[in-house]
């Protein structure tokens, strides 16, 4: 091993002392003065040496930027689900409803909130309806009652169904501020309510015209003279309720 | 440092080939040689001059016995300190500067290659032998003819390992700073440097066989 190391410092010392070459001297002269040229010229200025940085900078400041507008994004939840008592209450017929076809149905992309405004605004403008719903009634009524005999009877029936046709007109005299402050569920025995008057004000002699929009209510108030006995009405209804509807199905 | 190839003692060398030895104390240069480019950087040219002329001899004699063409060690010697002053605004002294100055010049090297496939040509140069005043005639006839001995192998010797060998002597690289500039891996550069050493070993050392 030093035998080695003494033969390999030989062969150092013996190419040492052979390479003895020097750089010749036209070419320092050239690379000299090349050198002092590029040193006269405008070396890279402050400003280009802060470029790269403030490149880099730049560049992780606007990512950070990017990843912060996109962290701060809501979250699309999906909307909650309606409530059964109103989901019900929202697919109610469109018969049950006056003068707008449309009433009685709420879009279901409708959110919970606009739902029961919506409710609140159908259940305060019901008893209008109602109201409507039974002058026009009584006119029928007065007009039949002014084409019967005078000796017969008025019918006791009607009387006492319009007194409660005015207590269910009542029952939905509402302020605004009452209105307001009625709840879904409220609104949801409002609607009820109107439902039991409309089903009372059907047991008159014959069905007003406003029954007769539907076939379905139309129906049920032949059906409700039927069970009061006015078989004469029932059956001339029930002629006019084909002749009106040919496609509904008779039970 | 390799551990087979012991480092020379400086005192045993002449004053005039001490400067030029970055060898055992290398790490003591290389700061030394960064912060000069850095000031020539910053527009001193005097910083460069001196930088220059702690390392032109030896690049010299690299590019000379690897090119073994005077001529063509001219062209890539101007080439190579050109780059070097032109690539001065960006210098960053992530490395030795002898291993970034020998990187360049080993490149320079390869594109001239590349350049001069079919134009390859050994020139015969003399190489300069000057004899030490105190020395004896026979021991000056002797160690002239070691010294062609020598410089023949050297000639003959492959190209990378030759390429090794220069860079350990003339630049004083060690094996990892060699492995870097060539491109290879340690254990490779520690191969072609041991058998370029060992061939010219065997020459200085049987000087019946070719005489």
């Amino acid at each position: 091993m030093s035998n080695d190391r003494d033969q390999d410092k030989c062969v150092s010392e013996t190419y040492r002392s052979l390479a003895s070459e020097k750089t010749p001297q036209h070419l320092d002269r050239k690379i000299l003065q090349m050198a002092a040229e590029q040193s006269k010229r405008p070396l890279y200025s402050r400003w280009m040496a802060w470029s790269r940085p403030l490149a880099w900078a730049a560049t992780i400041t606007l990512c950070l930027a990017i990843a912060l507008e996109l962290a701060r994004e809501p979250s699309l939840e999906p909307l909650p689900a309606i409530p059964d008592d109103i989901a019900y209450e929202l697919t109610v017929p469109e018969s049950h409803y006056a003068a707008e076809p449309e009433r009685g149905t709420v879009r279901g992309d409708l959110r919970k909130d606009e739902a029961a405004q919506l409710e609140n605004e159908q259940s305060r403008e019901m008893p209008a309806a109602l109201a409507d719903a039974i002058a026009s009634e009584k006119t029928a009524l007065a007009r039949s009652a002014a084409s019967q005999p005078t000796n017969e009877p008025p019918a006791p029936v009607y009387e006492v169904e319009e007194q409660k046709a005015k207590t269910s007109v009542e029952m939905f005299r509402y302020d605004d501020r009452s209105a307001a402050k009625m709840t879904t569920a409220n609104a949801a025995a409002g609607v009820l309510e109107a439902d039991m008057a409309i089903e009372e004000i059907l047991v008159a002699d014959d069905c007003p015209e406003i029954i007769q929009s539907d076939p379905e209510t139309w129906l049920n108030c032949i059906l409700n003279l039927e069970k009061a006995g006015d078989e004469e009405s029932a059956e001339r209804e029930r002629d006019a309720l084909i002749d009106t509807f040919p496609d509904f199905k008779m039970p | 440092m390799l551990s087979t190839y012991p480092s020379l003692m400086t005192g045993d060398l002449p004053l005039s080939r001490q400067a030029a030895v970055a060898y055992a104390p290398a790490m003591e240069h290389a700061p030394e040689d960064s912060a000069l480019m850095l000031r020539y950087r910053d527009g001193d040219a005097a910083a460069f001059e001196i930088l220059y002329r702690r390392h032109n001899d030896a690049l010299y004699r690299y590019l000379l016995r690897l090119c073994r063409h005077p001529q063509n060690a001219d062209d890539i010697f101007q080439e190579v300190w050109g780059k070097i002053i032109k690539a001065a605004d960006r210098y960053r002294p992530t490395a030795k500067f002898t291993t970034y100055l020998y990187r360049v010049a080993h490149n320079c090297f390869i594109d001239y290659l590349r350049r001069n496939k079919r134009h390859t040509h050994v020139g015969d140069y003399d190489a300069d032998s000057q004899p030490n005043p105190g020395e004896s005639p026979e021991t000056a006839v002797e160690r002239s003819l070691a010294r062609e001995r020598l410089d023949i192998a050297l000639q003959n010797l492959p190209d990378e390992q030759r390429d090794a060998f220069l860079l350990h002597e003339e630049a004083g690289l060690n094996l990892d700073e060699i492995a870097s500039v060539t491109g290879a891996n340690r254990e490779t550069a520690k191969s072609r440097l041991r058998y370029a050493v060992n061939k010219l070993r065997v020459a200085i050392d049987e000087p019946a066989e070719t005489s």
